[in-house]
């Protein structure tokens, strides 16, 4: 006989089974709303190969990618599109899915129109059918997937990842997957990267995945499934042998192979993609027409060092420095120098929460966005941190170059600190400043923090440019009090030369806290003056453009429109920023050293459009350390976006299948003809005006329209064809509950 | 065994002849109106004029009228048609003193070869049309199929006949296209379209 | 030895013992009664219960369709017709030069000469009917009258019921190569095959037998010039009819999902057309029959 305890513990268990039934098949049932077009966005991935140019088809590089627009724009990843060391190829070829459930079919060819190479996000855009001719531009109507606010993603929201997931043919493979965690670094301070895991672990998202797609329950877009996998020179499951390539009649390890390998744990934001999508929707080009590699910086091999470990970031830098901390910290971020860096390093974090390897602290090898020196973070401040011993390995391009490690757990300790430096210039007692970017003079100011300080306490500051040490100074007593602020100068009797500098703070000889500050420009205003005199002109060259009449509008006729500045006391290596917006809209951004002179005039960038730029109004923003210098606008046409360019397609998508009713058998070649709803089937004249979508059927009798229908949009129908009696109809109306894509079938019949 | 009654064959009354004469021409009148209503059915056509051609053109009943776009200045194809929809289309080149039409056949058998399996067959520099039409002719073939990729959509053979006339300092090209199974019955249709074309 | 000879309390039917002929209508009866039935067959096997032959024997059973019409003449018609001790004459003849007249003469009119699949179907209503009439109506039907006007009308025609008797012939002649023509340029399900051999089987009758009353008339009453003509004018009107309407019948018409053919309006479309007006056909057939017998004893 079973005791009441007993009886009492085996009904709770029993009910604890039944609610975790019910969970599991809630959350199930969670993951597909009715929104999620699964037929749709199977067939907007593609599958991407970089082969070697067009007349040598072998294979370089293979990944997958989702079509973002009706026309054939794809977003993917830039590591195997974008021709480069590992992935050498010069042709991309587009294979689709036709039909679920079935290998992919070579289709297209493609050219990159957009790349953000650090970033690893490539839009291609399909502009040739297989044989290389030209596709005419709006001929296209592809399936296409509509983009989501990745921002809006929260820990343990329910993803679908979609993508190829071998190199052998088969069809798109659709993982579920959970959001572990969020990753911040300088590129993105809010995420990074959105951490992924897939509740059955043998069912890893593998590494041709990446540049597919990964979806909110909605069927949005909201990530990039992204890894650059560190390439092998030799086959082995990472990197595959599946052609002849130096044409010696055999398939071994002496041909090139192609790099498959790796799993992938991390997205890549769709909210980065989103101004590569505008640029490509617009049509312009941004070219730097002055010479950005006058001075170029990188030498040597790649290297991190000076790791540590920080609970907050400011402005990109430091708030404190520490090396344990208690339970539950929130937030952790482990700092470290990068130098010669470039956008096709790879670099990998690996974590082992006491000694055991930790996937959701950890990130899968990637590609390097922040340029080619400097302080570099990575880290989150959205998750918590189980108490343990975090052993923290980065790598570059598979090797280890450089570690740390930090305790989480035990009391708050109550030791000295030094935290949150600011930078600035003092004046007559009063502090001001840009944070981090400080015009040239003979003294800079820094204040801090400091917390639980005793007069015993011997701390240290010390002063680097460029990372020398130019001025140290050695304090054995604190006489400032226990808690406050303090600030120290840095006084230079020959001016502060333009360049990086940095300060670090040690306490007892440990570093407390360290941030780092741009010297750049001159003084005079409430930015330093770096970026002056920005001008907007058209110009049949640019040589011309020099000499061109500054203007403030332009008709939206016009291919080039020229910008023009000068600058000075800036440094060569110095990260600077330009950012182009339409509308307030990002459309350009990039982040890269100055590697021109000191000083000088007539900086030129150029928006060049083939089309015609369109109307709106363009600002061109220069940064540094995220400070905004200079910015000016243009205005071209009416000085708005027209309506329809970022539109996304909202309605129900039809297809179906016109069969002869006596055959049951599919009619090829006929037209089905769908009239806009400011006419009916009585007033149509056969005029295209009338007319909102046609399409043809195919061999099989299917068809399917190139617009998708309007909600409550009264539309007639007219299916017309030789030998069958025509069908029409008016009042052809689809709802939100209408189902989409919508397939029907339509039978003709004969006399 | 069966007893075969068999009529002597009579003569004929005036009233069985005539009806049955009258029987005949009806059924004649019938067949008449038969082969009337398909070449009406066929022939059909609506009127339309392009101001910027200075152009009449009349083409067949229920074929689509398409003039938005950059390509032509006006297109009608055949919709109800089913396989590839036979089209004219007529557009303008700005010409020069010294361009004839030889020039811009030429000039548009080099975009055309952009077309999957281009191949022209012949340009007649100098060929008398219909209606009094003078000008060069180039005949040519591609395959054509619809571009959508979840579609199967098998490539039909298209012949292809551009007739460039030169009028009023610009050059006005009227192309024909249409399956190559079916071009000898089809080209009827452009020769028609050819005969009634007016220029104003 | 006695024998019991009961008196007969009702006169022995007349027919039966004076009657030397075939009887036409019961013959015409059954076979219209068994491709009816055929057609209602499929209908309730593979419209309503689901059912599928296997697709290697369809093409089989497509032909035997086709031919039903052929089969049932056969046995009913013409094999009955050596049964009896008058029999017609030249039934078969009728039937094979008809069948010759079609495939040789009427399928190629109708779809090389007037092309009716490339623009009648997208004509308006009434334009589709008087289309209808002058183009397939007007050959078939004019053929048919040919074959009967220079074959039996002068010399095999007894009583106006042999005027069926050849009609019927006749119609199977053309319907039979029509119905291969069907079954041989496409592929369809047998149902669709049922239904089509059906409609043709119905059409070609009702609209012959008007034609073969106007022949019949011409030849026992010839009264009037206008009455073969008329008749020839109704027969192909209302084929231009019955084509289109059954079309409009059968047509599914839009609808955003499946869209589905009306098997079973069709189908009881194609009973009414073989029954009513050949019902009335039979009992003009029968009253000019009584006339003439009557004008002819008033005579005696």
């Amino acid at each position: 006989m079973l005791s009441k305890r007993a009886k009492i513990a085996k009904l709770t268990a029993l009910l604890l089974c039944v609610s975790v039934i019910l969970v599991v098949n809630m959350s199930n049932a969670q993951i597909i709303s009715e929104d999620f077009d699964l037929d749709r966005i199977q067939r907007a991935t593609v599958y991407i190969i970089q082969t070697r140019n067009d007349t040598d088809d072998s294979i370089t590089c293979v990944g997958s990618g989702s079509i973002v627009s009706r026309d054939g724009l794809i977003l993917t990843n830039a590591h195997n599109t974008v021709p480069n060391r590992n992935c050498a190829g010069e042709e991309i070829i587009i294979a689709l899915t036709t039909r679920a459930g079935t290998p992919p079919i070579a289709s297209y060819r493609a050219s990159v129109v957009q790349a953000d190479e650090g970033l690893d996000i490539a839009l291609l855009q399909i502009d040739r059918n297989l044989d290389g001719r030209r596709i005419e531009q709006g001929t296209l109507a592809l399936p296409f997937v509509e983009l989501a606010d990745s921002s809006q993603i929260t820990l343990d929201s329910s993803l679908i990842v979609l993508g190829y997931p071998d190199i052998n043919g088969s069809p798109v493979e659709i993982r579920r997957s959970v959001v572990n965690g969020f990753v911040t670094e300088p590129s993105a301070p809010d995420r990074a990267w959105i951490k992924v895991e897939t509740p059955d672990e043998d069912l890893g998202i593998s590494g041709t995945m990446t540049g597919g797609g990964v979806y909110n329950v909605a069927g949005q877009l909201v990530g990039i499934p992204t890894t650059a996998p560190v390439i092998s020179t030799i086959s082995d499951d990472s990197c595959v042998t599946i052609q002849d390539t130096n044409g010696d009649g055999l398939v071994n390890r002496t041909d090139i192979c192609v790099p498959v390998g790796g799993f992938i744990n991390a997205l890549r934001p769709s909210n980065f993609a989103s101004p590569l999508i505008r640029a490509a929707s617009i049509g312009v080009a941004v070219e730097k027409l002055s010479d950005t590699n006058l001075i170029s910086t990188v030498a040597g091999q790649p290297a991190f060092n000076r790791l540590y470990f920080s609970t907050a970031v400011n402005e990109g830098m430091p708030t404190r420095v520490v090396n344990n901390l208690p339970a539950n910290p929130g937030s952790l971020f482990l700092f470290f120098d990068y130098e010669n860096m470039t956008p096709e390093t790879i670099y990998e974090l690996r974590v082992t929460v006491d000694g055991r390897p930790n996937a959701r602290f950890s990130l899968a090898p990637v590609r390097w966005s922040g340029g080619e020196r400097g302080l570099w973070y990575i880290g989150s401040n959205e998750q918590s941190w189980i108490n343990g011993f975090y052993e923290f390995t980065l790598f570059i391009n598979g090797l280890a170059s450089g570690s740390n490690s930090i305790l989480i757990g035990g009391s708050p300790a109550n030791d000295p600190s030094f935290s949150n430096i600011l930078f600035g210039i003092s004046d007559s007692g009063n502090f001001f400043g840009t944070g981090y970017v400080l015009p040239t003079g003979n003294q800079v100011t820094a204040r801090f923090l400091f917390q639980n300080m005793n007069p015993d306490v011997r701390w240290t500051q010390i002063w680097h440019f460029n990372d020398l040490e130019i001025s140290r100074q050695d304090e054995e007593s604190w006489s400032e009090g226990e808690n406050g602020s303090r600030s120290i100068t840095l006084l230079a009797e020959n001016g502060l030369v333009p360049g990086r500098y940095r300060l670090d703070l040690y306490i007892n000889d440990a570093l407390a806290a360290t941030s780092d500050f741009t010297v750049a420009g001159a003084a005079g205003g409430p930015v330093p003056r770096v970026f002056t005199n920005i001008r907007f002109v058209t110009a049949a060259s640019p040589a011309d453009a020099l000499n061109a009449v500054d203007l403030p509008n332009f008709p939206n006729t016009v291919r080039d429109i020229y910008a023009l500045f000068d600058w000075e006391q800036i440094s060569p290596g110095t990260l600077w920023t330009m950012r182009w917006l339409v509308d307030d809209q990002t459309f350009y951004e990039e982040t890269l050293p100055w590697s021109n002179q000191n000083g000088g005039q007539n900086f030129m960038v150029r928006l060049r459009s083939a089309e015609g730029i369109p109307d709106g109004e363009y600002r061109l923003e220069l940064q540094i350390n995220s400070v905004p210098l200079l910015f000016d606008n243009v205005v071209v046409g009416i000085g708005q976006l027209p309506i329809d360019f970022f539109a996304q397609a909202e309605g129900i998508q039809l297809g179906g299948q016109i069969v002869d009713a006596d055959t049951q058998q599919g009619i090829p070649g006929v037209t089905f003809i769908l009239i806009s709803e400011e006419f009916s089937v009585e007033d149509f004249t056969w005029l295209a005006t009338q007319v909102y979508s046609l399409a043809v059927t195919d061999r099989n009798g299917r068809f399917q329209l190139d617009r998708p229908l309007q909600f409550d949009a009264p539309y007639s129908v007219m299916i017309s064809a030789q030998g069958y009696l025509p069908i029409s109809a008016d009042g052809v109306v689809v709802d939100e509950d209408t189902p989409n894509p919508l397939e029907i079938q339509i039978p003709l019949t004969r006399d | 065994m069966s007893i075969v009654e068999i009529n002597a064959v009579q003569e004929l009354t005036r009233v069985q002849r005539w009806s049955h004469y009258i029987t005949l021409i009806i059924a004649l009148i019938a067949l008449i109106a038969g082969i009337n209503a398909r070449n009406s059915a066929f022939s059909t056509n609506v009127s339309f004029t392009n101001i910027q051609a200075g152009l009449l053109i009349r083409y067949p009943e229920n074929w689509l009228r398409d003039e938005n776009s950059d390509e032509y200045l006006v297109r009608v194809r055949d919709m109800t048609r089913v396989g590839y929809k036979t089209t004219i289309q007529i557009g303008i080149d700005p010409i020069s003193e010294n361009t004839d039409a030889w020039n811009i056949l030429l000039a548009r058998s080099l975009r055309l070869a952009n077309l999957a399996t281009y191949r022209p067959f012949e340009i007649e520099p100098d060929v008398a049309l219909p209606n009094d039409i003078s000008g060069a002719r180039m005949v040519y073939t591609f395959t054509a199929t619809d571009p959508n990729p979840s579609l199967e959509s098998l490539p039909t053979v298209v012949i292809g006949v551009d007739v460039v006339t030169i009028r009023r300092g610009q050059a006005i090209s009227i192309t024909f296209l249409t399956d190559a199974r079916t071009y000898q019955e089809d080209i009827e249709i452009f020769d028609r379209f050819l005969e009634t074309l007016e220029f104003q | 030895m006695s024998r019991y000879n009961p008196t007969l309390l009702t006169p022995p039917r007349e027919d039966e013992e004076v009657y030397p002929y075939r009887r036409v209508w019961q013959s015409i009866a059954f076979e219209n009664t068994v491709i009816m039935g055929v057609a209602v067959l499929f209908l309730i096997a593979y419209d309503f219960l689901g059912v599928r032959l296997p697709q290697v024997i369809i093409p089989y059973v497509n032909v035997l369709i086709a031919i039903l019409p052929t089969i049932l003449w056969l046995l009913s018609s013409y094999y009955r017709e050596r049964l009896v001790t008058q029999p017609r004459q030249n039934l078969l003849t009728v039937f094979i030069i008809t069948a010759l007249a079609a495939n040789a003469i009427g399928i190629p009119v109708v779809n090389d000469l007037f092309k009716v699949e490339e623009w009648l179907s997208l004509e308006s209503t009434l334009n589709r009917i008087l289309g209808y009439a002058i183009t397939i109506g007007i050959t078939q039907e004019i053929i048919k009258y040919l074959v009967l006007r220079y074959i039996i009308w002068n010399q095999n025609l007894r009583t106006r019921t042999d005027m069926i008797a050849y009609v019927a012939a006749s119609v199977v002649g053309y319907v039979t190569v029509v119905n291969l023509h069907l079954i041989a340029d496409t592929s369809l399900a047998p149902n669709i095959v049922a239904y089509r051999v059906t409609f043709t089987v119905a059409l070609h009758m009702t609209a012959s037998m008007i034609v073969g009353f106007g022949l019949s008339e011409l030849h026992f009453n010839p009264r009037s010039v206008l009455l073969m003509p008329f008749m020839l004018i109704l027969a192909i009107i209302l084929i231009g009819i019955l084509i289109p309407v059954r079309s409009g019948i059968l047509n599914a018409g839009f609808v955003l999902g499946i869209g589905v053919q009306n098997a079973l309006f069709g189908v009881i479309f194609t009973i009414i057309i073989m029954t009513a007006p050949q019902f009335v056909i039979a009992f003009l057939y029968e009253n000019a029959e009584n006339r003439q017998r009557q004008a002819g004893s008033t005579k005696g």
